[in-house]
This record gives structure tokens, sequence and C-alpha cells, in this order.
């Protein structure tokens, strides 16, 4: 018989249904799998535990689920226990899915490697020495390693594909507005997605039929309808258009990656593409913009953990020797840089020329890209510059920050864009691409993914027991 | 540790963390943002992505006049903080 990790989600349920798999069978299939790898991942911060249908859904540790703690991977939210569940979550669990776990991440989302955790880092499955990516990293590496079905994850800016790269696996960030943000932790409130990490694209259709849609608890939820998981893969697409980048755009990108890149470019016209290459150069300072939007909004989100309200409260004499104590104590170094930046690019004297820039921006490249998505449904792209990096290797933070040159920009326009696995490099560590499409096309952008995924057959040799 | 009114949180871990390599760092990464202030751009709105329009909850507290008079219900205030009786 096939694995049980090998089935899809839509599989697995037909399955129970006719009584050829019954839900312990299934939870204790990914048990066995989260004894085996957990001890070498720390994917997980909290276990999850056996309910309904036994399909373990991971959750990253900054979407809340009712009795569970909700950490954001900081020492300032150590012991809170949420007392409600997110509404993505919820959804699910109406469904029949089982709690898998809560997944580990980069202090409060802050981070492309799941270093900057206050739990200690994630460890990529493919290669134990190296980072998963982040800050979705414990979502990643759980589902790339059979430990969940699937996992949701976050996005700010990148933190659901760039990991979904590095661990080879499927990456996906709806819309914003798609999906619910309410009991997600916030970061950065108008870039902020939760997203859908799976070993396979329709997986991913499967969580976005039922986790997406109109939330009067999220008041920038849009009320477009969401399509039926059956509807999406009905869509017939036989043409389309998508639009690349000259190689100048690819600066600083490894030779492996450019040239998988340039062989997906291959296959999306063999699959009868009609490609077009465009000046992306407008995109270029999407960095720079993204760092001083999200850490603005983070600066704010953040004023919240004073010791006051919920989490870590340092012993104090005064008030604001008790503020002090307690942020000192409790947030990490990279979320200290964060703060201090958006307080900086907020403040008077300074706003216009960092914040308000930042904004104009963020405009600027939306209509551009609105004006570009006449040209093409899809843009297509690499999803990182290089593969997994070792732990420890970058310590400089721009260098870290520069990981999502590739991915930032889909969140500053507010887009849907996917990474699916491509191939693996030389050294056997996976290689993603990343597709783009225009507002609310995330049908046709799944149809084409998965059309690609039949024609790439990369295959989770970790799910077939293999380890480095 | 005794701190002075009209420190901020923020300011309070800005002043402490200044001479260490968190500090070093943040003047490295505002010069790097700083890219952003050459370029020519028409000043814009706040952006939201086509088809979301921000649902405005109808309970949320807005200034008006019974929220003025409220307030002067509120405990008297000394050095900018809430004067309230001590509890035992």
């Amino acid at each position: 018989m096939t694995e049980i990790g090998l089935f899809n989600l839509s599989e697995l349920l037909k399955l129970q249904k006719k009584g050829e798999l019954t839900p312990s069978q299934i939870w204790e299939y990914y048990f066995k799998r989260r004894q085996k790898w957990e001890p070498k991942l720390n994917a997980f911060i909290k276990e999850g535990k056996f309910s309904g249908n036994g399909i373990p859904i991971g959750v990253k540790d900054n979407i809340t689920v009712e009795g569970y703690p909700t950490t954001c991977g900081s020492r300032i939210l150590k012991d809170y226990i949420a007392p409600y569940s997110a509404t993505a979550w919820e959804r699910l669990e109406k469904k029949g899915f089982a709690l898998g776990g809560k997944t580990n991440l980069d202090e409060f989302a802050m981070g492309s490697s799941t270093e900057y955790s206050a739990f200690g880092p994630t460890r990529n499955p493919w290669d134990l020495s190296r980072v998963p990516g982040g800050s979705s990293g414990g979502s990643a590496a759980a589902v790339a390693a059979g430990m969940v079905k699937v996992a949701l994850g976050s996005d700010t800016g990148g933190s659901v594909r760039q990991p979904s790269a590095f661990c080879g696996v499927v990456g996906f960030k709806p819309t914003y507005g798609r999906i619910s943000r309410y009991g997600l932790v916030a970061f950065a409130s108008s870039l902020d997605q939760i997203g859908i990490i799976s070993t396979n694209v329709k997986d991913a259709a499967f969580v976005f039929s039922i986790i997406a849609g109109d939330d009067p608890r999220d008041s920038t939820t849009t009320s477009l309808s969401v399509p039926l998981y059956e509807e999406i893969f009905s869509e017939d697409l036989t043409s389309f258009t998508f639009l690349y980048p000259d190689d100048s755009f690819c600066y600083g990108v490894s030779e492996e990656i450019l040239s998988s890149y340039h062989s997906f470019i291959k296959l999306l016209k063999k699959l009868g593409g009609k490609g077009k290459k465009v000046d992306l150069s407008f995109l270029e300072n999407s960095i720079e913009a993204y760092y001083i939007v999200a850490t603005a909004e983070a600066s704010s989100n953040l004023a919240r953990y004073d010791g006051v309200k919920y989490g870590l409260r340092e012993k104090a004499e005064e008030l604001f020797e008790m503020y002090f104590k307690t942020r000192t104590a409790g947030f990490g170094d990279e979320v200290k840089r964060r703060i201090l930046l958006g307080t900086f690019v907020l403040s008077s004297g300074y706003y216009d020329d960092y914040y308000g820039k930042g904004v104009a921006y963020r405009a600027f490249i939306s209509e551009k890209l609105r004006e570009l998505f006449k040209e093409g449904e899809f843009i297509v792209l690499p999803t990182t510059p290089d593969v997994a990096f070792e732990i420890g290797k970058k310590q400089d933070p721009i260098s870290m920050y520069l990981e999502d040159r590739f991915t930032v920009f889909v969140n500053l326009a507010g887009l849907p864009a996917i990474s699916i696995p491509f191939t693996l490099s030389k050294g056997g560590l996976p290689i993603g691409v990343q597709i783009v499409s225009k507002w609310y096309n995330e049908n046709r952008m799944l149809v084409l993914s998965d059309r690609l995924e039949g024609e790439i057959l990369f295959e989770n040799k970790l799910l077939k027991g293999g380890e480095k | 540790m005794k701190m002075e009114r009209g420190d901020s949180s923020i300011y309070v871990l800005s002043r402490v963390e200044k001479t260490g390599k968190i500090s070093e760092d943040l003047k490295r990464i505002v010069d790097w943002v700083s890219k952003l202030k050459a370029l020519e751009l028409p000043a814009s709105e706040f952006f939201y992505p086509p088809y979301i329009t921000i649902k405005r909850r109808k309970d949320v507290a807005r200034i008006f006049e019974k929220r003025e008079k409220l307030l002067k219900l509120a405990p008297e205030l000394k050095n900018g903080l809430f004067k309230v009786p001590r509890v035992i």
C-alpha cells in the first residue's frame, strides 16, 4: 500500500470515507514521524493532540489556538495561553482536522532563518547543519519531514515562500485580505497574511478553499467569494502569458539558482506559456521600502507588550522601571532592532523622509504592477537568491534581510504568490521557483502550479524515509 | 533602577542599547534604508489592494461629548499619572 504521507488531503479523506483508513491510523503514522524527526529538527514549540479525522495540521506559533500557547517564539510571551482560536484554525478544526502542533518561528516572525527564536533554532531536514528559512521555518521543516500533513504560516515579506523553497515544499501566500488575520499576532498589519505550506499544490488549494473568505472579525478581509476545491481544478489553463525579468534583475543570485530559473522559464514555454521579458527595475528598492513600512507598523504593534496586559512581567518598584526591564528581558536583539528602526522612521522630522517615502513607493510599485499585469498574467522569479545557508552563517542583519529580495514586493502590493520546489542543487538542497499573479487570481495560479508540479516531479525523498 | 518620568518604554530601550552592537547595526540599517530618500515619488495615500473596503466596526468608541464627560470623572492626574486610592 502507498505510504500514508504520499496521499494528498482529498485522497486521505476519501480513503477514510471508504473505511480503508481510520483517523487513528493516520495520526499514528505522523506521530511516529514526529518521534523520529522532532529531536533533530526542533520544529515544534508545543505538540498537538489527536482529534477528529486525525490528519495533523501544524500551526505557526503566532496564530492562536484556544488553550494552547502562542509564544511567537519570544520570551515575552513564553507563558501566554491563547483564550481564543484564530479564524483560519477555527475553520479547519470545524472540518475535523487535528492540531499537529504549534510550530517554531523567528521571534514575532521577524527573520529569515528561524534562528531568532527564544526556543532555539529549527534545522533543515534536508541538511541538519542548515537553516530551514524563516520565519515560518518550523512549519516548513515539519511539512518537509512529514511530521504534519499541512501547516499554516504567516507571510509578511516572504515568510511562507522562502522557508518552503529552502525545505522543498509548496508555500502559498494568497492575496492580502483573502484569509482572515483574526488570531494572527500582528507584526505589520498591512502586510501580514496567513499562508499555507504543503507537500503538493492540491493540498494548498484544499486548505485555501476552507480557510479563505470574509470574516466580520477582520475588517480587511475581502467579501469576494472563494471557490470550492473542486472548482479550482476544473479551470482550463491551456494557454497563459507570463512575464520575466532580464538576468540583470537577478544580480547576486547563485549560478545554480539562475540556471534552474532559466530551465523553469523553458518549462513554462513548453507548457504553452507565452513568455515576455520585462523591465522590473522599478522593484529594486522594494526591500528598503519594506523594512521601513514593516518596522514602522511593528514598532506600533509591539508596544502592547509592556508587562501589563499579558506575557512576561519583570519585577520592579515603579511602572517605568517595569516597562524597561520587561521589554529589555523579553525581546531578542532582532526585535529590538526593528522596534528602534520603526520608531525612528516614524519620528518627527524623519517621518516624511522615511515612512512617507515607504508608503509612496508602495503605491508607486502597485500601480506599475497593475499596468504590468495587462501584459501578462503571471510574473515568474526565483524564490531565493541561494539555497539554504548554514546555521550561524549570516550574522549581518542586512545580508539576512536581502534573503527576501524576491518576495517582499508581493507583500507591499498585496499580491498572491506561490513557491514550488523545482529541483535539487548539486549539494542535494531544494531550489524553489516563484509565481506571482494579479490580485485574486489564485485559482489560475494554483492550476498552473499544479500543472508544473506534474511536469517537475520533484521527489521529496524525506517522505520516503531517506535523509542526509 | 529608578526611571525618570517622561521616558517612554521605547526611549528607555534605545538608551540602554545605544552603546551595544544593536546601535552599530541600526546605524548601518538606517543608512541602508536611506537609499529610498533619493527617489522622486509623488506623495501617496496609504495603499490597500483592490476589493478591500475597510469595514469600520460599529462598537468602536469615538470622540464624542459623552466621552469628555466621562473623562471628567476620571481620577485626578499627578505628573501625568492617575492618582488612585492605594488598595491594601
